[in-house]
C-alpha cells in the first residue's frame, strides 16, 4: 500500500517538475521560432484531445475542423461586427458551439460507425463551404484578429502570453480529460465504445452521453479555435479543410489512443516532423503516411507505446539468447 | 514508467531546442526566404517563381555576389513551404526568419498568405517582395513590396489595345474562379468597361475546382458576348473554359490577363481553339520582346527541362529587390527600403526598366511598375503586338 | 431554356457516369468488411496519370491504355488488399485512417514523379455532332458508352456468376457465406481489385477529357461519399443509378442555382444519413 502511495507521489512529482519546465522554459530559451513552434503543438494537442475523447465513447468524429472553425470564425466576427472583446466573446463562442453540438448529437444519435464518420465529414465541409458561400462571413477572404484584451491586470499581447494560456488550458483540459476516465462515466463511455447495446441494456443513457462528450469536445476545439485565431491573427477558410481534420484524427493515431498522453505526443510528432524533415512538402507528406501505417501497423498503440514495445522487444530478445 | 516517459519528452523538448536554434550565420551569405505555396495546387505558380528566383540569384552571384561595403554577398535562397494558409505563412516565415536568419523574403502569393507573411516580417523588419492582389497587404505595410503589375496597372493598357484594335468588341463577360482575386479583378473590369463603352453583358464565377463549365458557358454565350475575359484564374482551368466554349459553338473572342501559356494549352484546348487569344505580361515570341527575355527562357529550360509563363510574371521586380541591396551599399532593411522608394528607374537584366511607385494609389510607393506587352496567339506562339509603357499604366483610370 | 435544360442533362449523364464508376468502386469496399476507402480519389486520380504516362510516354494507343491501366490498378488492388488491409485487424476507423494515409502517400508519389503541374492529353476523339441544337462531343460519348459496358458487365458479372454472386454473399453476410463454402479471403482480393480498377477506369476515362493533375482526385472522394449515401452504402446498382442522378443533379444546379450546389448536397447528405444511415436506397 505504501509501496502505491510511493509510486504517486514519485508520479506526482515527475509531473510538477515537467510543469515548472514548460512554464520557465520560454524565458530561458527566447527564440520566437522555438515559442510559435510550442504554441502549434499546444494547439494541435487541445484539438487531439478533443477528438480522442469523442472517439473513445464510440463515436467516429472525422470533422474536427468544423467546430475549430467555429471558434475561430466566432470570435473574429463578434470582434469585428459586435466590437466585443475576446472575453466577453468566449461565452458567447461557448454557447453557439454547444447549441450546435447538441443539435448535431441529438440529430445523430441514432446514427453509428461509418454513416456517423460520413456525417461528420460532410458537416466539416457544410461549416467550410458556408464560411466560403456566405459575404456575411468572409467569403474567401482573411480575417485580422487582435490579440486578446487585458484581464485582470496581465497584459495578453504578447506571443508568449498566449503561449502560457495555452499551456494552462492544455494542463486543465489534459488533467480532466485523464481523470474522467477512472469516474464512473469514463466507465460508461468506455462501455458505451466497446458495445453500445450492451451499455444500453444496463441501463447507460447512450444518448445523452453522446451528446455531452460531443459538446465537450466540441467545446474545448472551440476554444482552441479563438486562441489559434488570436494568435495567428489572420484566419482564412483554408485554415479549416478535410486536411486539418485529416491531420488531427492522425495526431491521435500515431501518438495513441490509450492515454491522455497520445494526442499530446502525436501532436508534437505532426508539428515537429516538418522541421527535422526538411525537403519538400511532397516528400513530408510520404513521410507522414508512411509513419501512420507503420503505426497502424506495428505500434497499434500510438507512438507512446514506443517505449514499452521496445522493452519488451529487448527482454525478449535478450531470453532468446538466454535460451540458446 | 510515467517518469520514463518524462525523460523521454524532456530529452525531445532539448532535441529540438537545439534543432530550432538560430543557425551560425555563414560568411558573406545574403540568405533570402521563399515564403510560397511549394506544395498543393498552387505549387505550379510557387514552385515556378522559386526556380526563376534561383536563376535571379546565379546572375548576380556569377558577378561575386552583392557588393555591400567591403564584402561581396552571395545570395542563398531557403525553401519555406507555406502551403497557401496563413498559419502556413506564419510558421514558414518566423521558421524562415529566426531559425534561418534570412535577411529577405520572396512571397506570399495571395493575399491571404501574405497577410500570414507580413503578421511576421512587418515587426521584425523584414522587406518582403509579394504578389497579393488584394489592396489590404499594401497599405500602411513598410516593409512589403508588390513584385508584379497587378490588376488595376495592367487593365487600362489591355482594354486600350483591345478597342483601338478590336473595334468590333462591344460586348464583355467577365468569367472567373470564385476567388477573392476574381471579386477584385471584376471590379475593376467593370470600371474600365465602363471607361471605355464597352457592355458588360455577364459578370459571373464558376466553383473553384470546375472542369466542367457547360453549365456556366450556356447562360454567357446566351447573352452572346464579342470576348471573354478571365481576370484571374489559374491554369489549366481556362484553357478547358476555352475548349469548352468553343465546343458550344462560341466564335468570339478570348482575353486574359496574363501571358497565355500556350505550349501547355494547346494541349488542353487544342491549337485552333486558341487562335487570338489576347493576354497580357511578357511575352517569350516576337520581335519587340527583348533579348533578355528569350535568354531567361532558354536558360529556365535549360535548368528546369519545361517552361511556362510563370516566372516572368515575377522575376523582373526581383532583379530590382536585389540589386536594391547593393544600391543601398547596407543590409539593413530600413536602408533597403529607402532605395526601393526613391523613384529611380531599376535597369532589368532582360531588357527593360522599371521602377517601384504608386505612392497616390496606395499610399507607400511600393508598387512595381514596367513595361508589359499585349500578346496575341498566333499559330502556336503567344506574340507580343504591342507594348504597354508604364506610362499608360496609371493614366488609363481617368 | 429548352437547351440550358438538355445541355445539362447531357452533361450531367456524362458527368454521372464517372461519378456511377467511382462510386461503384467506393461502394463495393465498404460491403466488403465496411471499409471506408478514403483514397478513392487518389485511385482515379492514379488511373488518369497512369493512362497519360502510357500514352505520352510509351505511345500506346488510347483502348489499349485503358485496358492496361484497369489491369495495373486491379493488381495494386489486389496487392493492398492481400499486404495491407487484410493485416489491418482492428476497427473500420482503422481501416479509414489507414486508407486516408495511403492517398497521402499516393499523392505524394505522384507528385514526386508526375509533378506539380497539370498536364493536357490530347483527345483521342476530337469533334463533335450537333443534334437537335445540342452539341455533343464525341469522347465524352465514348466516356459514356465504354462506361455503360462496364457497367453491365459488372451488373451481369454480379448477377449470373458464382463469384460474382460470392462477392454478394459477403457483402451481404460474411459467416453465412464462409458457412456456404465462399472462400472470403478470395473474395475480398478480387472485391478489391474490381474496387480500384473500376475507379482507375474513371480515371482514364476523365483524363483526356481536361487535363491530369496530382490534385485532380481530392474533391472525388466528397462526390464519392455524397453517391454512395444516396444510393445506399455497399449497393452496387444504387451507386450507378446514385452517380447519374448525383451528376444531372449536380450539372442542373449549377446551371440554375450557381455555387452553392455541393453546400446543399452536403446537406442533403446529412439528412438522409440521420433518417437512414444505411443509405436512401439501399436495399439491405
Amino acid at each position: 500500500m505504501s509501496e502505491g502511495t510511493g509510486k504517486t507521489i514519485k508520479r506526482s512529482f515527475a509531473y510538477l517538475i515537467a510543469l515548472i519546465l514548460l512554464l520557465l522554459i520560454p524565458l530561458i530559451v527566447r527564440s520566437a521560432y522555438f515559442h510559435h513552434l510550442l504554441i502549434m503543438i499546444g494547439l494541435a494537442a487541445l484539438l487531439g484531445m478533443s477528438n480522442r475523447l469523442i472517439i473513445n465513447s464510440g463515436a467516429w468524429f472525422m470533422g474536427m475542423a468544423a467546430f475549430y472553425a467555429i471558434g475561430a470564425y466566432g470570435l473574429v466576427l463578434l470582434r469585428e461586427k459586435i466590437g466585443m472583446d475576446y472575453w466577453s466573446a468566449v461565452p458567447v463562442i461557448g454557447l453557439i458551439t454547444a447549441t450546435i453540438a447538441i443539435g448535431l448529437g441529438y440529430a445523430t444519435s441514432r446514427v453509428r460507425g461509418i454513416p456517423f464518420a460520413i456525417i461528420s465529414v460532410a458537416f466539416a465541409e457544410v461549416i467550410r463551404l458556408t464560411i466560403i458561400k456566405t459575404p456575411f462571413l468572409g467569403g474567401h477572404k482573411a480575417w485580422i484578429c487582435p490579440p486578446p484584451e487585458p484581464i485582470f491586470g496581465i497584459t495578453l499581447s504578447s506571443k508568449i502570453s498566449i503561449y502560457y494560456l495555452i499551456l494552462v488550458l492544455c494542463v486543465i483540459v489534459g488533467f480532466l480529460f485523464h481523470r474522467l476516465e477512472k469516474t464512473p462515466t469514463g466507465n460508461a463511455l468506455m462501455t458505451m465504445a466497446e458495445n453500445e447495446e450492451l451499455a444500453e441494456s444496463i441501463g447507460i443513457n447512450t444518448t445523452r452521453y453522446k451528446v455531452v462528450v460531443l459538446m465537450v469536445g466540441a467545446l474545448v476545439a472551440a476554444l482552441t479555435g479563438t486562441l489559434f485565431a488570436s494568435y495567428i491573427g489572420i484566419i482564412g477558410p483554408t485554415s479549416f479543410s478535410l486536411m486539418t481534420s485529416v491531420l488531427i484524427l492522425m495526431t491521435i493515431v500515431v501518438g495513441g489512443m490509450a492515454t491522455i498522453w497520445g494526442p499530446i505526443t502525436g501532436a508534437a510528432f505532426i508539428t515537429l516532423l516538418p522541421e527535422i524533415l526538411p525537403g519538400q512538402a511532397a516528400d513530408q507528406n510520404i513521410a507522414y503516411a508512411t509513419i501512420v501505417l507503420l503505426t497502424l501497423f506495428w505500434l497499434r498503440d500510438g507512438l507512446i507505446s514506443l517505449p514499452k514495445q521496445l522493452k519488451t522487444f529487448i527482454e525478449r530478445s535478450s531470453a532468446h539468447k538466454s535460451a540458446s | 514508467m510515467k517518469s520514463k516517459l518524462l525523460t523521454i519528452y524532456l530529452a525531445v523538448i532539448v532535441i529540438f531546442m537545439f534543432a530550432s536554434m538560430p543557425a551560425a550565420a555563414a560568411q558573406k551569405e545574403l540568405k533570402v526566404g521563399c515564403s510560397m505555396a511549394l506544395s498543393g495546387p498552387v505549387s505550379v505558380v510557387g514552385i515556378a517563381w522559386r526556380n526563376g528566383a534561383l536563376i535571379v540569384a546565379d546572375y548576380y552571384n556569377k558577378k561575386g555576389g552583392l557588393k555591400v561595403g567591403n564584402d561581396h554577398y552571395k545570395i542563398v535562397i531557403i525553401d519555406g513551404d507555406n502551403k497557401f494558409t496563413p498559419e502556413g505563412a506564419t510558421t514558414s516565415s518566423r521558421r524562415l526568419v529566426e531559425r534561418d536568419g534570412v535577411k529577405l523574403i520572396m512571397g506570399g502569393i495571395a493575399t491571404p498568405d501574405t497577410m500570414g507573411v507580413q503578421a511576421v516580417t512587418e515587426p521584425a523588419k523584414i522587406p518582403i517582395l509579394h504578389t497579393a492582389a488584394a489592396d489590404e497587404p499594401m497599405i500602411d505595410k513598410k516593409y512589403s513590396f508588390r513584385g508584379f503589375v497587378c490588376f488595376r496597372e495592367m487593365m487600362p493598357g489591355l482594354f486600350k489595345w483591345l478597342v483601338s484594335n478590336k473595334p468590333e468588341v462591344k460586348k464583355i463577360a467577365l468569367f472567373d474562379m470564385d476567388y477573392e482575386s476574381g471579386y477584385f479583378g471584376h471590379k475593376l473590369a467593370r470600371k474600365m468597361a465602363e471607361i471605355k463603352g464597352l457592355e458588360v453583358v455577364y459578370d459571373g464565377y464558376f466553383e473553384p475546382g470546375s472542369k466542367d463549365f457547360n453549365s456556366y458557358l450556356l447562360r454567357i454565350l446566351a447573352k452572346k458576348p464579342d470576348v471573354i475575359f478571365n481576370t484571374a484564374s489559374p491554369y489549366p482551368t481556362w484553357p478547358i473554359i476555352i475548349k469548352q466554349a468553343r465546343a458550344l459553338g462560341y466564335e468570339g473572342l478570348f482575353m486574359e490577363n496574363s501571358p497565355p501559356a500556350v505550349a501547355d494549352n494547346i494541349k488542353i484546348a487544342g491549337k485552333e481553339n486558341l487562335q487570338g487569344l489576347i493576354g497580357f505580361g511578357y511575352g517569350t515570341e516576337g520581335s519587340s520582346i527583348p533579348q533578355g527575355i528569350k535568354d531567361f527562357k532558354k536558360e529556365y529550360m535549360r535548368l528546369y527541362g519545361e517552361w511556362s509563363n510563370y516566372p516572368l510574371v515575377y522575376v523582373p521586380a526581383l532583379y530590382a529587390f536585389f540589386a536594391a541591396v547593393e544600391k543601398a551599399n547596407s543590409l539593413d532593411a530600413d536602408k533597403i527600403v529607402a532605395v526601393l522608394e526613391d523613384g529611380s528607374d531599376w535597369p532589368i537584366p532582360l531588357g527593360f526598366t522599371g521602377r517601384f511607385a504608386g505612392a497616390e494609389t496606395y499610399g507607400l510607393p511600393h508598387q512595381w511598375y514596367a513595361p508589359q506587352w499585349v500578346l496575341e496567339v498566333k499559330g502556336d506562339k503567344a506574340v507580343a503586338v504591342d507594348e504597354i509603357p508604364i506610362s499608360d499604366m496609371v493614366a488609363g483610370w481617368d | 431554356m429548352y437547351i440550358l435544360i438538355s445541355q445539362s442533362l447531357i452533361n450531367g449523364i456524362l458527368a454521372g457516369m464517372i461519378y456511377a464508376l467511382i462510386a461503384a468502386g467506393f461502394t463495393l469496399l465498404y460491403g466488403n468488411g465496411g471499409v471506408l476507402f478514403f483514397a478513392i480519389g487518389e485511385v482515379f486520380m492514379l488511373g488518369a496519370v497512369l493512362l497519360y504516362c502510357l500514352i505520352e510516354g510509351m505511345s500506346i494507343s488510347y483502348f489499349l491504355g485503358v485496358v492496361i491501366v484497369m489491369a495495373l490498378l486491379g493488381s495494386f488492388g489486389v496487392f493492398l488488399e492481400k499486404v495491407i488491409f487484410r493485416r489491418l485487424t482492428g476497427n473500420d476507423l482503422t481501416f479509414a485512417i489507414g486508407s486516408l494515409a495511403l492517398g497521402m502517400l499516393i499523392t505524394g508519389i505522384v507528385l514526386k514523379t508526375f509533378g506539380e503541374r497539370g498536364k493536357g492529353l490530347i483527345s483521342p476523339f476530337p469533334g463533335s455532332f450537333k443534334i437537335f441544337g445540342l452539341v455533343i462531343a464525341y469522347d465524352k460519348m465514348i466516356v459514356v458508352g465504354v462506361g455503360l459496358v462496364v457497367i453491365v458487365a459488372l451488373h451481369l458479372f454480379f448477377s449470373f456468376t458464382k463469384t460474382g454472386r460470392a462477392i454478394r454473399a459477403v457483402a451481404q453476410d460474411v459467416e453465412a457465406a464462409q458457412l456456404m463454402g465462399v472462400e472470403v479471403f478470395k473474395v475480398k482480393s478480387l472485391t478489391f481489385c474490381l474496387a480500384l480498377a473500376v475507379a482507375g477506369l474513371a480515371g482514364a476515362l476523365v483524363a483526356p477529357l481536361y487535363y491530369v493533375d496530382a490534385f485532380m482526385g481530392t474533391p472525388v472522394l466528397m462526390t464519392a461519399l455524397i453517391v454512395v449515401v444516396l444510393g445506399g452504402l455497399g449497393s452496387f446498382p444504387g451507386a450507378i443509378i446514385g452517380g447519374l442522378v448525383i451528376g444531372v443533379l449536380e450539372n442542373i444546379g449549377q446551371t440554375f442555382l450557381g455555387g452553392t450546389t455541393t453546400l446543399l448536397l452536403f446537406m442533403i447528405v446529412i439528412v438522409i444519413l440521420i433518417l437512414r444511415p444505411e443509405g436512401l436506397f439501399a436495399n439491405e
